[in-house]
């Protein structure tokens, strides 16, 4: 056995280990779970999976890709730990068994690739990038009235209906380093992949609204992918890699800046995925503390420490915008934040939220649940369009870039394609 | 072993998506909310209508392979743990609930309804499905049926029993029946609806029912009152008995839980406080204040410690905290409970809470009792404390016959699954006993459904 080998199998025992002896198999988790709601079957189910992964880690069960199978069919969006009432974290659970998997039957190509193209370099993530952004035209078509794209060819695990966010010409962070006055207080912006690439309008709304509050926005430069993604796959060295640039990168502002984050996984990420699995690393465990407790998501740091109360002086009187609020799984039930987004959106919007039927149910993406579960990913993604239509919005906010290219995704094939969906910091901007 | 043959015709059946023989998939059909009892099954097939279910059945007869309906598997007495191997009969596809009908207050639904979805669905029509076992939000409601589960509200509303109409059912040798019907008065025929709400999977399998539902209360009061001892409070529930109000939920802790959960969050009990009740009315709001004002004044002649009235929905939170943490918060004295189930007749309930301190003391265990005082029915939990001793056994059977002893039965709302079957005579005479045999010898001559389970082999 190899020592990776090995290394990946002793984290599965002791994983399963802290979390099995929770779980009472009342079966509570599996009422939560988009994938069960699908498929049922109990081996889609949180509790079913935890007695898979202990099979493996006690050697009653073999390796085998059907197993596998089990494990992947998961969107790790937390619903069944967050619903859980002794607390198991059968996401905790769920990824040591990728990661193990990982190492006894390798990764998928479709994981690999992306595991690559994010582990990568900053300059070099940044020039391919650059001439993604080139030769995107090529291979996409414009969608009408957004910035988003469609296929252009047939391509595999993309349908022809796929939204596709458009890559920035340049990349946020090579545009923006500091944003405001030095002698205003600053905040330290993690912006995560898809602001940094993709959606750089959520980056220059961050900008807009802290400057308005005349607080700087410090980006350094040198912060990259949180490693969900390569979490998610299994590629625990990969995340360790991510980890340690951001941690260093964001360690540089000093131990009081906050570090402001519009990614929910991101936010998860540095506050507690970093920790969980890297907390007893000797290297890198003693820089996690301070990150975990400055990171914030901003709308709990508009919330919490500049007060709705100002950020709807700031909005002052205009147009009345009808939204609905999307709870991103990584901000609810990773994060618990409910009140703080809705009460920042409220402002922005200069309304009250129309809330949809279940809020916080999963919009379908899970990473890369989306590509390697398209028929469920894309299930799961027309019941959360239906509530959010049905609640009579114009407009579904929320604040997880990736939960907005699949909702985006999703306006377009369902019953209101009209429907805007945009981050809550974006329609803040906007209302200014 | 099941023969090849049988695998293939399963797999003819429903096609090889429903049907499983792969070892993670016997894995996780080997349990339910028990802790203890285990037991691999040798295949899983997942139907999807009564048909698929009535020549599964059929199969298993000609091979002779016992099948295990599953619900949701959160029960608490083994009842879907294939004791004596065989087939998991998944019945996770049947949830769709067919039909609405308010104006006849009927709902058809499938069996792997999640009772709390029921519940939601006719809630917005300003419906209300009454019992609510804890489980409620992950049982289903066929699970519900076939263990004729309670819950919080049998006080005033009952149990599942009172809400069953009528059931489509599928026998153990393929045949498929209907019980009841969707009329409130219906004398026709033997009332066979009720034989099979409780009977565990073992007399047929259940694959459509129709559910009574009534209006929905306008209101909900909620109250807590505290008292030196059970006795005190007994005497309460007797005065509140009286005045002719009828609680919906009416809960208790005895002395051992009031003190745990105090510890725990500190909801402010005081140390002389030795029973604790739990009482909600319901109803139409003009009517709630004059019951809440009955109620208040009968405790007051009962020696009431603190009454507490919840005067919003934070109010009526914070005073089921208490309710709500104990599961948790005797955690902080062990975690290895025993625990168990039992019912008396309500006026019974102190003298069963003395018989409970006596086996306490006698074994030198710690007992905790908490449960539904409206209805009889006293959960009881049980350890050595955290110094590893290890359980004296017969100190659980002790407690069943106490309660025996009192009138009450050996199990009120989770079954007698596999883990109670050799108590089953403690409650039932020989007659009775045969009379139940025999139904079960008719309905599945060759042994085949759930065995192991309810009835004690011969």
């Amino acid at each position: 056995m190899t020592d990776e080998k090995k290394a990946a199998l002793d984290n599965l025992k002791k994983v399963v280990k802290e979390e099995l002896y929770k779980c009472i198999r009342c079966g509570e988790c599996r009422t939560v779970c988009p994938v069960f709601r699908e498929t049922p079957a109990e081996r889609y189910t949180a509790r079913g999976k935890m007695q898979i992964a202990e099979a493996l880690a006690e050697g009653r069960l073999e390796f085998t890709e059907h197993v596998r199978e089990a494990l992947d069919n998961c969107l790790l969006c937390t619903g069944c730990a967050a619903q859980c009432g002794s607390e198991a974290r059968a996401d905790r659970v769920i990824m040591a068994a990728r990661q193990a998997f990982a190492e006894e039957l390798g990764l998928p190509a479709i994981k690999k690739a992306i595991s690559f193209a994010l582990t990568q370099g900053n300059a070099a993530l940044g020039a391919e990038a650059r001439v993604g952004a080139l030769f995107q035209p090529l291979l996409f078509r414009g969608v009408p009235g957004d910035s988003g794209l469609y296929r252009r060819f047939a391509m595999p695990a993309v349908d022809e209906r796929q939204y596709i966010p458009r890559l920035a010409a340049v990349p946020f962070r090579k545009r923006v380093k500091f944003a405001g006055k030095a002698e205003w207080p600053a905040v330290t912006f993690f912006t995560g992949c898809m602001t940094n690439y993709a959606m750089t309008e959520i980056g220059d709304s961050m900008v807009k609204v802290f400057n308005a509050l005349e607080i700087a926005v410090r980006v350094p430069s040198e912060q990259g992918c949180c490693g969900m993604p390569m979490l998610i796959s299994g590629d625990r060295a990969a995340v360790r890699k991510a980890a340690e640039r951001n941690v260093r990168a964001l360690a540089a502002s000093g131990p009081e800046e906050p570090i402001i984050v519009v990614c929910a996984s991101g936010g998860h990420m540095l506050r507690h995925g970093y920790h969980e699995l890297f907390g007893d690393d000797p290297e890198l465990g003693p820089l996690l503390e301070g990150i975990a407790a400055r990171t914030m998501d901003v709308t709990e740091y508009l919330a919490a420490r500049v007060g709705v109360e100002r950020i709807a002086a700031l909005v002052g009187e205009g147009p009345v915008l009808a939204v609905t609020w999307h709870d991103p799984c990584h901000l609810r039930k990773a994060q618990k934040l409910t009140r703080e987004p809705r009460a920042v959106l409220a402002a922005a919007a200069r309304s009250p939220v129309r809330e949809m039927a279940h809020p916080e149910a999963c919009c379908g993406l899970g990473g890369t649940y989306c590509l390697t579960h398209m028929d469920l990913s894309k299930r799961i993604q027309t019941r959360k369009i239906e509530d959010a239509a049905a609640s009579g919005a114009d407009c579904i906010a929320t604040a997880c870039p990736g939960c907005i290219m699949q909702l985006r995704d999703g306006v377009r094939r369902g019953p209101r394609p009209d429907m805007q969906v945009k981050h809550v910091i974006q329609i803040l901007a906007e209302a200014l | 072993m099941l023969k090849q043959e049988f695998k293939d015709r399963i797999e003819a059946l429903v096609g090889k998506d429903r049907c499983s023989f792969a070892p993670e998939d016997l894995i996780i059909y080997s349990y339910d909310a028990n802790a203890e009892k285990r037991a691999m099954p040798e295949g899983v097939v997942s139907p999807e209508t009564t048909e698929e279910v009535a020549a599964i059945l059929k199969l298993a007869n000609e091979y002779e392979v016992p099948v295990v309906p599953r619900g949701g598997a959160s029960g608490y007495t083994g009842g879907v743990v294939p004791v004596c191997g065989g087939m998991i009969l998944a019945m996770d596809r049947f949830n769709r609930i067919l039909e609405i009908d308010r104006d006849n207050f009927l709902v058809i639904v499938e069996p792997g309804v999640i009772t709390r979805e029921l519940q939601e669905t006719v809630d917005k029509l300003g419906l209300m499905y009454p019992p609510d076992p804890a489980s409620t939000a992950f049982s289903t409601i066929g699970g519900n049926i076939a263990e004729n589960s309670g819950g919080l509200r049998a006080v005033k509303y009952g149990v599942t029993k009172n809400y069953v109409m009528g059931l489509e059912v599928v026998l153990p040798t393929g045949e498929v029946v209907r019980t009841g019907s969707k009329c409130i008065k219906d004398v026709v025929g033997y009332n066979l609806t009720e034989l099979f709400v409780g009977s565990e999977g073992t007399l047929g399998v259940i694959t459509k029912a129709v559910i009574r539902v009534v209006p929905k209360p306008e209101a909900v009061r909620t109250m807590t009152a505290t008292f030196r001892t059970l006795e005190d409070a007994a005497e309460a529930v007797k005065a509140i008995f009286a005045t002719g109000v009828r609680p919906s939920t009416l809960e208790f802790l005895d002395r051992i839980s009031v003190e745990v959960v105090e510890r725990a969050i500190h909801f402010g009990a005081k140390p002389e406080e030795g029973a604790l009740l739990l009482i909600e009315v319901d109803g139409p709001d003009i009517a709630l204040d004059g019951d809440v004002k009955h109620i208040e004044d009968a405790c007051g002649k009962c020696g009431v410690i603190t009454f507490r009235k919840a005067r919003s929905d934070e109010e009526r939170e914070e005073l089921w905290k208490a309710r709500r943490a104990l599961s948790f918060a005797v955690c902080e004295i062990s975690d290895q409970w025993e625990d168990d189930d039992i019912s008396v007749p309500i006026s019974r309930i102190p003298q069963m809470i003395r018989k409970l301190d006596e086996i306490a003391e006698r074994h030198k265990i710690i007992i905790y009792n908490f449960g539904h005082y409206g209805d009889g029915n006293i959960h009881v939990g049980m350890t050595t404390g955290k110094d590893g001793r290890p359980f004296p056994m017969e100190a659980k059977d002790e407690v069943v016959q106490a309660a025996v002893s009192l009138e009450g039965r050996i199990a009120a709302e989770h079954g007698i699954g596999c883990v109670k079957v050799h108590n089953l005579h403690w409650n039932i005479d020989e007659p009775t006993l045969r009379m139940m045999r025999s139904f079960k010898k008719l309905l599945d001559p060759k042994g085949i459904l759930n065995p192991g389970k309810v009835m004690p082999k011969e």
